[in-house]
């Protein structure tokens, strides 16, 4: 498995995980005359994603939703734990550890997640995020019953070994070699995480060599028996399955299961308030433009605040109408422009950012995207754009979750981030109702020079004789 | 017991022979400290691809139909002949340049419109070159696709190519360029690419910062009078609506589209370079990406099948490349080959990404690993649970309404028969071991094109022990629109 040191941030991070199916489509709507004005169109309608959820007497969530399209079913367990609870002095742990997870138990071979997926056509993973650590089978529905087995037995039963512990760890520091040295721009998303000076989001996921080379096999065994519990954790199946019968296999492998009573550690660090902007200068060897972010703090994903600003996201950064493709692409000061609601289980952060077009400066990237920022502050969205951002972000939606394993997905991050797997039902109806004067004071609420930290991220040649 | 089920692994098989109802229920519950067995897998469940229906315009346009019964999105892909193979010698990127440009202004609408009209639909539009071909794709909500499907049919027909747009593009592909050429393992794809095929499958699709700063207007408008026409070109729409719905929607999209007069669309098919060793120097890489390539057959080749399981057992985190690379040696994070194939050009690329005084080392396992594919045969084991990977690979990418639409625009544009979705599998399923030894025999044997992108400094010395023709190239003295890869 190619296993991921953090998830890529979806464009939204609990509105386009969602899967949503559109009711009310007749053949003959398809005949309607191109070029209807736009004020004029239907609003499009959704139909939720219907899922069964309970709770084991261990406490294992457990969530299904059957759906017979294709004939695979897609199996996740997410664990409440990410790079935000890694140990003090060991950033990157919890990612380390994600990969031990394939490393075998009492009962099977390491690697074997592999056997029972690629071997049989579908496929396996997972990715340790800063809040979350998932892992997933996406195979033919007549496999359900092994995976279940398989995601019970590591749950309780992994077994590490050194070798295995040394020669993995050397993958996960090959992984951010790869990811943050090798990639021009990967060190700018780990940048972005000094925004925080007290919540341990801080530290990023991926962490660092020096701290991955201090970890030990006792930080492994004493990690797995803390976080890996069937109350730390939730079961998502969704595809093709009898629930009946995918209930009764859940309680025959995972009901069994003892829950610990040690209390689990949870996060209570609370970022302050910032007053004053912060700045960070980098220099990258290897990037061929520079680059400049401006992150802003935003309240946790379950804020009510969230819908508006994943509509501001989508009004910004969506599609090539979108005010930074058209201010800062558009007219050449940049290559690539985005945004993106890095929406959390705890305070997250608003993202704006964009790689220059040769000739031009951090500054003038900063310079634009500040202003692209002021105008959604001050100046009231049009009731046009406004339905045109509502609208890409619900087709976004629709587009998104065609597949079992995003629906899985959606389904798995909401439960575990949001403490509720029905937030994806609800984020297109949020969407509709989202206002101008929603957007207008969101914007003015986080979008403030005072909240933001700006990343200049300099070329070697730009910045020769001013690097630091 | 019988192997009626291709899905069912050789390890499951095994398992298998053990079942045995209640008993293997008690042992397969999970107690810690306590042996348990992985239960069997249950009967397997058909795989059904739906197969298009098929019509030709009067115009020649081919169109094809492809219902998906509750898909809440329709797709279309138009594909036509030409891409990157059919720019001129010295101006690579002109066909990438110009299928970015259809969608920036056509004679009806602006840019901005254009981009406005699109994200009101809540639709996508994206027209991409690649070696072979142009494509436009675009999908929506159903009761968004018809007005979809007319801004695409625009941007496809009248592109207005305005020059303060075509600008812009040369400016933008530029920029991309230099991040692709920015990232070891992007610029070794292209180098490979170029060293593999030296004429016009070798060009680098977006071009090179020269080429693209040459690129005209005219260039763009007689590129696309000359390719975007509808004989030879393919329509392909699929989603929950009927054939003749379909049809009817590509009639009034392109049944008055016509060929410019004089037009010419001709593509000469690939020829292979001779192969070399080839090492660019770019100091600033953060490690050293690694490339070993052959060519590989057609899609429409009597090999296909044989090549693609060849591919399999070499790719994927269990196949034979990784095994060596990373979870024997631990050189790398992943190692992974990939057979990109289609009608007129075919290629099996190995690649990996190591620290650069690692390169010497896992360049000669990766060699030997792909030359031994012909001396030790996969075992039936080995080649079915890489061939079952491979047809699990190829039913997720149709899972979704637009990557159905994508499969079947290229099996057609390749020649392929209606049901090659269905056909193609059963291809697939027929291969044997001794298949896949005859084709790494006959393929793996000749030498290989490798390219390393990296140091340097750090691993040339090396590499030239067992590969003295070796040429050193600086990243900053390469030019890939050159067969020769430099001025």
């Amino acid at each position: 498995m190619l296993c991921e040191g953090s998830i890529p941030r979806a464009a939204h991070q609990f509105g386009m995980q969602v899967f949503l199916r559109v009711l009310g489509f007749a053949a003959c709507a398809l005949l309607v005359v191109p070029g209807a004005s736009s004020a004029q169109q239907a609003p499009i309608s959704v139909a939720p994603i219907a899922f069964t959820q309970r709770t084991l007497a261990n406490g294992l969530r457990v969530v299904i939703a059957e759906d017979h399209r294709t004939p695979t079913v897609a199996i996740d367990v997410g664990y409440d734990v990410g790079g935000k609870s890694d140990p003090a002095g060991r950033s990157g742990f919890a990612h380390l550890f994600e990969h031990l997870m394939f490393k075998g138990t009492a009962n099977v071979k390491p690697e074997s997640m592999d056997r029972f997926t690629e071997d049989v056509g579908g496929y396996n993973n997972a990715y340790t995020a800063q809040d979350i650590t998932n892992y997933y089978e996406i195979v033919p529905s007549n496999h359900l019953e092994r995976l279940l087995w398989a995601e019970a037995d590591r749950m309780v039963n992994l077994t590490v070994d050194q070798p295995n512990f040394v020669t993995e760890r050397k993958v996960v520091i090959g992984e951010y070699d790869q990811r943050i040295l090798s990639s021009p721009y990967g060190m700018l998303f780990e940048l972005v995480n000094r925004a925080y000076t007290t919540h341990p989001y801080r530290f990023g996921v991926i962490g660092n060599p020096d701290e991955l080379n201090a970890a030990s096999l006792a930080n492994v065994i004493a990690f797995h028996s803390t976080f890996y519990r069937p109350d730390n954790a939730t079961l998502v199946l969704v595809g093709d399955l009898d629930p009946a019968q995918a209930n009764a296999w859940v309680d025959k492998y995972f009901g069994p299961l003892k829950k610990p009573s040690a209390a689990i550690p949870r996060v209570t660090a609370v970022e302050p308030v910032q007053t004053k902007q912060r700045r960070i200068a980098y220099t990258s060897k290897s990037a061929p433009l520079p680059a400049t972010l401006i992150a802003y703090h935003i309240p946790a994903e379950r804020s009510a605040d969230t819908p508006a600003l994943n509509v501001l996201e989508t009004l910004l950064g969506s599609g090539p109408s979108s005010r930074l493709r058209v201010a800062l692409v558009d007219t050449g000061i940049a290559s690539q422009a985005a945004a993106n609601a890095d929406t959390r289980q705890q305070a997250g952060l608003f993202d704006v950012f964009a790689i220059a077009n040769a000739g031009k400066s951090t500054g003038d990237l900063e310079a634009a995207l500040a202003q692209q920022i002021a105008r959604v502050r001050d100046e009231p969205v049009p009731a046009a754009e406004l339905e045109k951002a509502k609208t890409q972000a619900i087709a976004t939606l629709v587009r998104s979750l065609q597949t079992h394993d995003n629906v899985a997905q959606a389904l798995v991050r909401a439960a575990v981030l949001d403490g509720d797997p029905g937030l994806v039902n609800r984020a297109a109806p949020e969407y509709a109702r989202v206002t101008a004067a929603d957007v207008e004071r969101v914007a003015r609420k986080y979008l403030t020079v005072a909240n933001s930290t700006v990343v200049a991220y300099q070329t070697a040649a730009q910045s020769t004789g001013a690097a630091k | 017991m019988k192997r009626v089920n291709v899905l069912v692994s050789t390890a499951s098989a095994v398992v298998v022979l053990f079942a045995g109802g209640i008993a293997l229920a008690q042992e397969s519950q999970i107690v810690p400290g306590a042996k348990s067995t992985p239960p069997p897998p249950g009967p397997q469940r058909p795989v059904q691809y739906p197969a298009p229906v098929a019509t030709t315009l009067p115009n020649g346009l081919r169109v094809l139909a492809v219902r998906v019964p509750g898909s809440a999105l329709v797709a279309a892909d138009l594909a036509v002949p030409g891409g990157a193979a059919a720019d001129p010698d010295a101006m690579p990127g002109v066909a990438s340049l110009t299928a970015s440009l259809l969608t920036r202004g056509t004679s009806k609408r602006s840019a901005k419109d254009i981009a406005s009209t699109l994200d009101t639909l809540g639709a996508t539009l994206i027209a991409a070159a690649t070696t072979e071909r142009s494509d436009v794709t675009t999908d929506a909500v159903a009761a968004r696709f018809a007005a979809a499907l007319a801004i695409f049919a625009e941007a496809v027909r009248e592109p207005a190519f305005p020059a303060d747009e075509v600008t812009l593009a040369k400016q933008r592909a530029t920029s991309n360029v230099a991040l692709q050429s920015g990232s070891p393992a992007g610029l070794a794809a292209l180098v490979a690419q170029r060293a593999l095929f030296g004429g016009a499958f070798g060009r680098p699709v977006s071009g090179t910062a020269r080429s693209i700063a040459a690129i005209d207007r005219d260039a763009v408008v007689a590129y696309h009078r000359a390719h975007y026409r509808p004989d030879g070109a393919i329509l392909t729409i699929g989603g929950d609506l009927a054939p003749a719905d379909a049809f009817a929607l590509a009639q009034t999209a392109f049944g008055s589209w016509s060929a410019a007069p004089g037009a010419d669309a001709t593509v000469a098919p690939a020829a292979a370079a001779t192969p070399r060793t080839v090492v660019v120097d770019q100091p600033t890489a953060g490690r050293t990406a690694i490339v070993v390539a052959h060519t590989g057959p057609l899609r429409g080749a009597s090999d296909w099948a044989a090549a693609s399981v060849a591919n399999a057992v070499l790719s994927g985190y269990s196949g034979r490349l990784n095994e060596e690379i990373r979870v024997k040696r631990g050189l790398s994070y992943g190692a992974n080959s990939s057979y990109q194939t289609g009608r007129y050009a075919g290629s099996i690329v190995a690649s990996t990404l190591v620290e650069h005084a690692k390169a010497a080392d896992a360049l000669d396992v990766m060699l030997s690993t792909v030359a031994s594919l012909g001396a030790s045969p996969a075992s039936a084991d080995e080649l079915g649970t890489r061939r079952t990977s491979l047809l699990g690979g190829i039913a997720s990418s149709v899972e979704t309404t637009s990557g159905l639409v994508r499969a079947i625009s290229a099996n057609a544009f390749n020649g392929l028969p209606l049901d090659a979705l269905t056909s193609s599998n059963a291809a697939l399923n027929a291969v044997d071991p001794a298949g896949v030894s005859r084709f790494a025999a006959a393929s793996f044997a000749s030498a290989p094109t490798i390219v390393l992108v990296g140091d340097a400094s750090k691993f040339v010395d090396a590499v030239r022990k067992a590969h003295p023709g070796v040429v050193v190239v600086k990243a900053a003295d390469l030019d890939l629109a050159s067969a020769t890869l430099t001025r």
